[in-house]
C-alpha cells in the first residue's frame, strides 16, 4: 500500500493516516459502489434485454401466429369455397362455358355475371385480391379481377412459375389445399400470394379454385407493430438464390419489399438470413442497418419467410439511461454523505493520534524531554486501541523522563567520577613519567626487531646521546656487543655500552618482554656501572687492606711479645754484664736488631692502624718547616723541593710521629720517581673545602664527612705510575723498588685512616704524581706542653701481679719488676690472675695485665679486680696500641698502657706514675 | 473470542457466496425419457431410433448442456407391447419426472401412450412417419402426415407409371388407413386401383399377390408391407421374374434398415419408396449427421427416416427449451410450437395448429448399394395434414374405430385363435 502511495504523485511523500483512511474508505466506497452499480446496472441491463426479447418473442410468436392465422383463415375460406355448392355449380358452369365461348361467347358472359357477383361479394367481404377459378387442364377459367393472366394455362403458360401455378399443382396434383408465398405476381404488377384447394364434386375433381391475397391487406398485417417501440421493426425476408429478398416494407425502408435484398454469406450473417435458413434465435444483433439491436428471429414455414423483430437497443436501453443517470446521481448524493461521515468519523479517530504525534514531537524537539499531561488532553475517542496508545504513550513518557533523570543523575556522577579518575589518571601518568623521566636507570623501549621508541633522559644521559638522536634507530649501536640478543630476557647482564663520543663503559642491563596493547615490545632497563664498579672495587681494595692490617698487626703483636722478651733480656743481660765484657756488644747488636724489628712491627702496627699514638695538636707547616731540613737531606740533589705552606693553618689532632713519617715517605718516594732526572717536589699545605662527591674519588673515605679539610699535597713531576701500579700502591709487601719492603705507602694508608683523614692520588704516567692528604680539623683545643722525663731507675718494693698468658713476657716482666725490687706475683691467664689478686690483694700494689688471653680477656679481669678492690691500679700491656687498648677501658680507671715490647725503663716509668 | 468475531463477516461473504452460487453449480441434470422397445419384436427397428435420440442427447450434453444442465436420458424398455408402453410413460412421468418423452414407433403404443401424456399433460415426441387422423396437443408429430407421404408417392406413381395401382399392405391400421386415403384419392387423379390385397403381419405366403399381379398387371404397386413379409414379397416377386421395369412398386415403409436385410438375399434394385429422409440427402446437416451416427455407433450403419425425426426432435425440443429459458414442460409446449430447424432433410417446422411437422416429400429409387436414388422432392416443406381434405374428420375417425372393433378392439388384425398381441409397425 505504501509503495503504491509513494509511487502516486501526491504532493507530500508521506501521507497522514487521515489522508490514507480517508482515501481507503473514500476509495473503497467509490470502487465498490461502480463495481456494485456496474454490477447492478449490467444485471438491470441483462434483465432489460431478457424482458425486451420475452416480449419481443412474445410479439414475433403473435405475429406468427397472426399470420398462421391469416394463412390458415385464407386456407380454411378456400377450401370452404371450394365446398359450396354454388362454387361447385360455378366451377362446373364457368369451366364449361369458359370451354365453349367460342361457339357461343354469351353463355359465358351469362355464367360470369351470374356467378360473377356472388364471386365478387365474397372477395370484397372477405377481403381478397382475387378469385380464379382454373380447370384441370390448368386453363384459367375465371378470375375476378380479369387481369392478363385470365385464360392462360398454369401447366405450360406464362405464369406457370408464379404462386398460383404452385398452388394449383399442388391442389391438381397432391389434392392438397395449400398457399404459396409472396412473389413477384405479373399481372397484378405487384408481390402477390395465393390458396388454392381442389374442387371436387362427388369424388370427380372439376377444377381449382384460387384466392389472391390481397398484398396490402398482409403488409398491413404484418407490419402492425404497435408495441415494439419508436424503432422497432419486422423484417420477412426470404432465401433466393444467393441473397435474401426483403418481402415486406420494412419500417425503415417503406420501398423494401422485393426490392431490397441483403448477399448471402457475407462477412455477418444477418438474423434475417439465420431466419430465413430455418433458424430460431434472440440477441443483440446488427441488423442491416448497422444498427444494434435486440432481436428475435424466426421461420415461417408457411411463407418460408425469415421473420425478424426487433427493436434499437438505444430504444431498449433508454429506461435503463435514466436509472443509470439516476444512479450516479444517487451514488454522487451518497458519496458526498458518506465522504462527510468518513471525514468525521476519521478525523475522530485520528484526532487522538495526531495530538498524539504532536505531543510526540514536542516531546522529541524538547531537548530536556519534558511534556506535562497538561499538554495532552485525555483521548476521546470511541477506539480502545488509541485510548489504550495514548495511555500506554503517557506512561512511556513517564517511564523515558523518569529514566532521563536517573540518567542525568549518572551521568553527573559519572562525569566527576571520570574528573576524579581523569585526575588520578594524569597524576598516575604524571608520576609514572616522572618515575621514568628521573629513574637514574636508563629505560628504553624497544620493538621486537630493536628498533628504539622510546627512552628516558636517563637514558639519553647515559649515553649522552639527545632523545631524537636515537629514537628510530637500531639499539645495537649503544652497545660494544657484536651480537646482543635482546630477543632473550635478561636480568642484570653486565655488558659494555658506547656512547656518542665513542667511550665504552660498563652497564648493567635487563631485558624484558612486555605488551603494549597487542603490540609486543622490549623494555630495556640499564644502568651505568661505571662508578658502582670502581667503588666495589675500591672497596675490594680496602677489605684486602684491612685483612692485610688485621694480618700485619697480629704478626706485630706477637712479634712485640716476643721482642719484649728478647729486648728485655738483652737489657737485663747488659745490666748485669759489664760494659766491657765481650758480650756486650753482642748484646747491644742484640738491642739494636731487637730495636729494628720492634720498628718493623711498629710500622706493621701502623699500617694495620694499630700503631702507638701519641695525640697532639699540631700544625702541618711548622712540622714541615721544622723537618725540612731533614728533607732536603733526604732528597737527591738534582730535584729542587718547592713549598708552598699555609700560614695559621689549622691544627691537626695528629701523632706527630707519623705525620712525620708520612712527609717522610711521601718526599722519599717522589724523590725516588725522580730518579735521576730533574724534577720539583712541591709541598703544599692549605684549607680545602671537600665536596662528597670529591671525597668519594679519595681513598678511605667511609667516615669521611664533607666539609673543611686541612690539607697536604706532595707532587712531583716524575714518572708517574701505570694503571696498574695506580690500583696496588697501597697493597702492603708490593714494591717497585728493588730493595723496599712494600709497607711504605701502606703505612701512610694506615695512618691516615687512624687520623680519620683520607688520601687522593693523581698521577699521570710520565708526568708524575700528586698525593693529598686529608686531616680533620682538630675537636679540641691545643693541651698545654707537657714535660717528658727520663725515669730513674729507683729501688721499689712492694708486689706487682703480672697476668699474661706469654710465658716469657711474664717471666721477663718478672725479671724486671725483681730488678727494680719490686716482688713479683704472675698468673698464667685472666682466671687464675683474679684469683690470685683476691687471695693477696692487700699486698698487691698494681696489676701488669695483659690485653688478651684465651681464658679471660683483659677488660674482663680488670672489672673482676675493680669488683674486688675498686682502687686497684692496673697497668695495660698490649702489643696492640695504646689507644685501641684503652678505648676498651675508657672511664674505669687503668692506671696506665704500657706498649709491648717495652724496656725495663719504659716498664718502670709507667709503674712509677701509675703508683704516684 | 476477538478473532472469530473478526473472522465473522468473512465466513458470512464466503457463505454469501457460495449460496449465491452453489445451485448453479450443481444445477441437477434435466432429466428425460425414451421410451422405446428393446425386446420383443420392434426391438430391431426401435433400437437405431433409440440410439439416434441417445445421440442427440450427447451431443447437447457435450456442448455444455441445456440451459446450463446436463440432459440425462431414462431409458425405458416398451417391451414390444402397448400396456407396457402406457406403464412405462406413466412411469416416466410420475416417478421419473423426466421433461419429455421420446418414444414409440408403432401408432398401437402411440395410441396407448397418448392418453397417458395428455393425461397428465405431459410431452411425447413421435418420431415415426404414420396413417394421421390424429392430433393431440400433447404429442409432436415428427413423421410424415399421409399428405406429406403417401399421397404425394401415389400422384408421383400415377403421373410416372400409369393410373392402374394395386395396393398391397400388412393387416393392420397404417396399411389400412393409407390405403383407404389412397382409394379417395386415386379417383381424383383419374387413376383406378385395380387390386387391394392385404396380408397379416409376418406372412411370407405372397402366391396370392403375385397371381393377381400377374393376372392384372399394375402399371406400379403402391406397397405398405411391413416387417419382414417385405422380404418375401421382393422375393416372390423377384422368384416370378417381375422385375421393377415390369411393376414398379413403390414402398411406403421400406427405409434404409429394412433395406439392408431385404438386399442380403433379393435384388430389389429399381424399386422405390417414398420418404421425407433419405440417407442420401446432399446436405451439410446430413453429412454431419451420418457421420456423427456412425462415428458414435458403428461403421456403415444405415440411417433411416423414423431415425433422423428422432433426432430433430430431441434438437427441436432443446430449442424449444432454450427460447422458453426452462425445462419446464407445460412452458415448452407453448414455445415448441414455434420451432423451424435446419435439420439434414432441410428445414423442417412445428406446424403451430397441428403440432405436426412441415417436411419435404421425398421419392427415392432403390440402388444397388442399398442407397436410394432421390429422384423427386416437392418444391417446399409441405404442410401437415393430419386429416387430409379428401376425407372429412368425422369420416376418419369412424373409419378408424370401424377398424378398431374389427380387429376386437386393437390396432391390427388378430388371428382368430386369439394369440398374443402381435405388435407391427405402423
Amino acid at each position: 500500500m505504501n509503495k503504491l502511495f509513494d509511487k502516486l504523485p501526491f504532493p507530500t511523500a508521506k501521507l497522514s493516516i487521515f489522508s490514507v483512511l480517508m482515501l481507503l474508505i473514500t476509495g473503497i466506497i467509490i470502487i465498490f459502489s461502480l463495481i456494485s452499480g456496474w454490477y447492478t446496472l449490467n444485471s438491470l441491463k441483462q434483465v432489460a434485454v431478457e424482458e425486451k426479447m420475452a416480449a419481443l418473442q412474445n410479439l414475433a410468436d403473435n405475429k406468427m401466429s397472426t399470420l398462421n392465422t391469416y394463412i390458415d383463415n385464407h386456407l380454411e375460406h378456400v377450401e370452404v369455397l371450394s365446398q359450396m355448392q354454388t362454387t361447385q355449380l360455378a366451377a362446373e358452369a364457368i369451366t364449361h362455358a369458359f370451354h365453349t365461348q367460342n361457339k357461343n361467347s354469351n353463355i359465358y358472359k351469362y355464367v360470369n355475371a351470374h356467378y360473377g357477383r356472388f364471386f365478387e361479394h365474397y372477395l370484397s367481404s372477405w377481403g381478397y385480391y382475387d378469385l380464379i377459378l382454373i380447370d384441370t387442364q390448368g386453363t384459367i377459367v375465371y378470375s375476378v379481377k380479369h387481369e392478363s393472366d385470365f385464360a392462360t394455362n398454369l401447366v405450360h403458360g406464362p405464369y406457370k412459375d408464379t404462386g398460383l401455378g404452385f398452388v394449383f399443382k399442388q391442389a391438381k396434383d397432391f389434392l392438397q389445399t395449400s398457399n404459396s408465398t409472396f412473389s413477384y405476381y405479373p399481372p397484378s404488377n405487384e408481390p402477390g400470394a395465393f390458396v388454392a384447394t381442389p374442387i371436387i364434386v362427388d369424388g370427380v375433381l372439376f377444377g381449382v379454385i384460387a384466392l389472391q391475397f390481397d398484398t396490402q391487406a398482409f403488409y398491413d398485417e404484418i407490419n402492425d407493430i404497435a408495441g415494439i417501440g419508436q424503432t422497432g421493426e419486422i423484417v420477412t425476408g426470404q432465401r433466393n438464390h444467393h441473397e435474401i429478398l426483403v418481402t415486406v416494407p420494412l419500417r425503415h425502408d417503406a420501398k423494401a419489399a422485393f426490392h431490397r435484398s441483403f448477399p448471402l454469406n457475407s462477412a455477418y450473417t444477418l438474423p434475417i438470413e439465420q431466419a430465413a435458413s430455418g433458424h430460431t434465435g434472440s440477441g443483440i444483433v446488427t441488423d442491416w442497418r448497422g444498427q444494434e439491436v435486440i432481436a428475435v428471429w424466426k421461420y415461417i414455414p408457411a411463407l418460408q419467410w425469415g421473420m425478424v423483430v426487433k427493436i434499437d437497443t438505444q430504444e431498449a436501453f433508454a429506461s435503463l439511461h435514466q436509472v443509470q443517470h439516476n444512479y450516479l446521481g444517487w451514488i454522487g448524493f451518497a458519496f458526498f454523505i458518506i465522504y462527510i461521515i468518513t471525514y468525521i468519523f476519521t478525523r475522530r479517530l485520528t484526532l487522538p493520534l495526531r495530538q498524539l504525534t504532536q505531543v510526540t514531537t514536542d516531546f522529541a524537539n524538547d531537548p530536556n524531554l519534558l511534556v506535562s499531561n497538561t499538554n495532552f488532553p485525555a483521548p476521546n475517542t470511541c477506539t480502545e486501541e488509541v485510548n489504550t496508545l495514548s495511555q500506554a504513550f503517557m506512561d512511556m513518557i513517564n517511564r523515558v523522563q523518569a529514566s532521563q533523570h536517573k540518567l542525568k543523575d549518572n551521568v553527573v556522577s559519572l562525569s566527576n567520577q571520570n574528573i576524579a579518575l581523569d585526575y588520578q589518571v594524569t597524576e598516575q601518568t604524571a608520576r609514572m613519567q616522572a618515575v621514568i623521566e628521573n629513574a637514574t636507570d636508563g629505560i628504553i623501549t624497544i620493538s621486537e626487531t630493536g628498533v628504539i621508541q622510546s627512552l628516558n633522559p636517563a637514558a639519553c644521559t647515559i649515553f649522552a646521546y639527545d632523545e631524537k638522536e636515537l629514537l628510530g634507530k637500531p639499539i645495537q649501536q649503544l652497545f660494544t656487543a657484536e651480537t646482543l640478543d635482546f630477543q632473550l630476557p635478561q636480568q642484570n647482564t653486565e655488558t659494555e655500552g658506547t656512547r656518542k663520543s665513542g667511550e665504552t663503559f660498563p652497564l648493567e642491563i635487563s631485558f624484558t618482554d612486555m605488551y603494549v596493547l597487542t603490540q609486543k615490545l622490549l623494555l630495556v632497563t640499564l644502568r651505568d656501572i661505571t662508578q658502582e664498579k670502581h667503588e666495589r672495587e675500591q672497596l675490594e681494595h680496602t677489605q684486602r687492606l684491612e685483612s692485610l692490617g688485621v694480618l700485619a698487626g697480629g704478626i706485630a703483636h706477637d712479634f712485640n711479645n716476643i721482642l719484649t722478651a728478647i729486648l728485655g733480656n738483652a737489657a737485663i743481660a747488659k745490666m748485669r754484664t759489664d760494659a766491657l765484657s765481650p758480650i756486650s756488644p753482642m748484646l747491644d747488636n742484640i738491642e739494636k736488631s731487637s730495636e729494628r724489628a720492634a720498628e718493623l712491627c711498629k710500622q706493621m702496627l701502623d699500617y694495620s692502624g694499630k700503631g702507638k699514638f701519641i695525640i697532639k695538636h699540631i700544625s702541618l707547616t711548622e712540622m714541615i718547616e721544622e723537618m725540612i731540613v731533614l728533607l732536603e737531606v733526604s732528597i737527591q740533589k738534582n730535584i729542587v723541593m718547592r713549598l708552598d705552606l699555609a700560614q695559621q693553618l689549622p691544627y691537626i689532632e695528629a701523632d706527630v710521629s707519623q705525620i712525620q713519617q708520612i712527609i717522610m715517605n711521601l718526599i722519599i718516594n717522589a724523590s725516588e720517581a725522580i730518579d735521576k732526572h730533574s724534577g720539583t717536589i712541591t709541598v703544599y699545605t692549605g684549607v680545602v673545602n671537600v665536596s662528597d662527591d670529591y671525597i668519594k674519588t679519595t681513598y678511605i673515605h667511609d667516615d669521611i664527612q664533607p666539609g673543611r679539610y686541612v690539607t697536604l699535597e706532595v707532587s712531583d713531576t716524575g714518572c708517574g705510575m701505570s694503571k696498574e701500579t695506580k690500583k696496588r700502591l697501597f697493597d702492603p709487601f708490593f714494591t717497585t723498588k728493588f730493595t723496599g719492603r712494600g709497607l711504605g705507602m701502606s703505612a701512610i694508608l694506615g695512618i691516615v685512616r687512624g687520623h680519620k683523614g683520607a688520601i687522593k692520588v693523581y698521577s699521570e704516567e710520565g708526568k708524575g704524581s700528586s698525593f693529598k692528604i686529608l686531616f680533620p680539623y682538630a675537636t679540641s683545643e691545643k693541651p698545654a706542653d707537657t714535660t717528658d722525663t727520663k725515669p730513674m731507675l729507683q729501688h721499689q718494693h712492694g708486689k706487682v701481679l703480672v697476668i699474661d698468658d706469654e710465658e716469657n713476657v711474664r717471666e721477663i716482666a718478672g725479671i724486671m719488676l725483681e730488678q727494680a725490687g719490686y716482688t713479683v706475683l704472675t698468673a698464667s691467664g685472666g682466671i687464675e690472675g683474679v684469683a690470685t689478686f683476691k687471695a693477696q690483694q692487700k699486698d698487691i700494689i698494681a696489676v701488669l695485665l695483659d690485653m688478651t688471653m684465651p681464658d679471660m680477656d683483659g677488660s674482663t679481669v680488670f672489672r673482676e679486680l675493680k669488683i674486688i678492690q675498686p682502687d686497684v691500679t692496673v697497668i695495660l700491656s698490649s702489643g696492640y696500641n695504646e689507644q685501641d687498648a684503652t678505648n676498651r677501658f675508657a672511664g674505669k680507671g687503668l692506671a696506665g698502657f704500657l706498649q709491648k715490647p717495652y724496656t725495663p725503663d719504659a716498664l718502670y716509668k709507667k709503674l712509677s706514675d701509675a703508683l704516684k | 473470542m476477538r478473532k472469530f468475531l473478526l473472522l465473522l463477516p468473512i465466513l458470512f461473504s464466503c457463505a454469501l457466496i457460495v449460496f449465491a452460487f452453489y445451485p448453479e453449480k450443481e444445477s441437477p441434470p434435466i432429466k428425460v425419457g425414451i421410451l422405446h422397445s428393446l425386446t420383443g419384436t420392434m426391438a430391431i427397428s426401435e433400437k437405431p431410433v433409440m440410439q439416434a435420440t441417445l445421440l442427440a442427447i450427447e451431443e447437447i450434453n457435450a456442448q455444455g448442456g441445456l440451459l446450463g444442465r446436463q440432459i440425462k436420458p431414462v431409458i425405458i424398455d416398451g417391451q414390444s407391447d402397448g400396456d407396457t408402453f402406457a406403464k412405462q410413460a406413466e412411469y416416466l412421468i410420475t416417478q421419473e419426472n423426466v421433461r419429455v418423452i421420446f418414444g414409440c414407433w408403432t401408432s398401437a403404443s402411440r395410441k396407448r401412450v397418448k392418453p397417458i401424456v395428455e393425461k397428465y399433460q405431459h410431452l411425447l415426441f413421435y418420431p415415426v412417419q404414420y396413417e394421421g387422423l390424429e392430433t393431440s396437443p400433447n404429442i409432436i408429430y415428427m413423421g410424415a402426415t399421409p399428405n406429406q407421404q403417401i399421397i404425394p408417392a401415389v400422384s408421383w406413381s400415377i403421373q410416372e407409371f400409369g393410373p392402374r395401382i394395386y395396393l398391397i399392405g400388412s393387416d393392420y391400421v397404417f396399411p389400412r388407413v393409407a390405403n383407404w386415403l389412397i382409394n379417395k384419392q386415386a379417383p381424383l387423379l383419374q387413376s383406378a386401383i385395380i387390386g387391394e390385397h392385404y396380408i397379416s403381419l409376418g406372412t411370407t405366403d405372397m402366391t396370392q399377390v403375385i397371381a393377381d399381379l400377374e393376372h392384372l398387371k399394375p402399371d406400379v404397386v403402391i406397397n405398405s408391407i411391413n416387417g419382414d413379409s417385405n422380404i418375401a414379397f421382393f422375393s416372390a416377386l423377384q422368384k416370378a421374374g417381375i422385375t421393377a421395369n415390369d411393376i414398379p412398386v413403390m414402398s411406403l415403409s421400406i427405409g434404409e434398415a429394412e433395406l439392408s436385410k431385404i438386399l442380403e438375399t433379393t435384388n430389389i434394385q429399381g424399386h422405390y419408396a417414398a420418404w421425407n429422409y433419405f440417407q442420401s440427402i446432399d446436405t451439410p446437416e446430413n453429412k454431419t449427421f451420418i457421420q456423427t451416427y456412425q462415428s458414435r455407433y458403428a461403421k456403415n450403419l444405415p440411417v433411416s427416416d423414423p431415425m433422423e425425426a428422432a433426432w430433430n426432435g430431441v434438437h427441436l425440443w432443446a430449442q424449444a427449451a432454450v427460447s422458453a429459458q426452462t425445462d419446464d414442460t407445460a412452458t415448452v409446449r407453448q414455445t415448441i410450437r414455434h420451432q423451424s430447424f435446419t435439420a439434414p432433410e432441410g428445414i423442417i417446422s412445428v406446424d403451430s395448429r397441428s403440432q405436426h411437422t412441415w417436411k419435404t416429400a421425398r421419392i427415392g429409387q432403390i440402388q444397388e448399394d442399398g442407397q436410394f436414388h432421390i429422384l423427386w422432392s416437392s418444391a417446399q416443406p409441405i404442410r401437415p395434414m393430419p386429416y387430409p381434405p379428401l376425407v372429412s374428420k368425422q369420416e376418419a375417425n369412424n373409419y378408424l374405430n370401424q377398424l378398431y372393433l374389427g380387429w376386437n378392439k386393437h390396432w391390427s388384425w388378430q388371428p382368430p385363435q386369439d394369440k398374443p398381441v402381435v405388435q407391427a409397425q405402423p
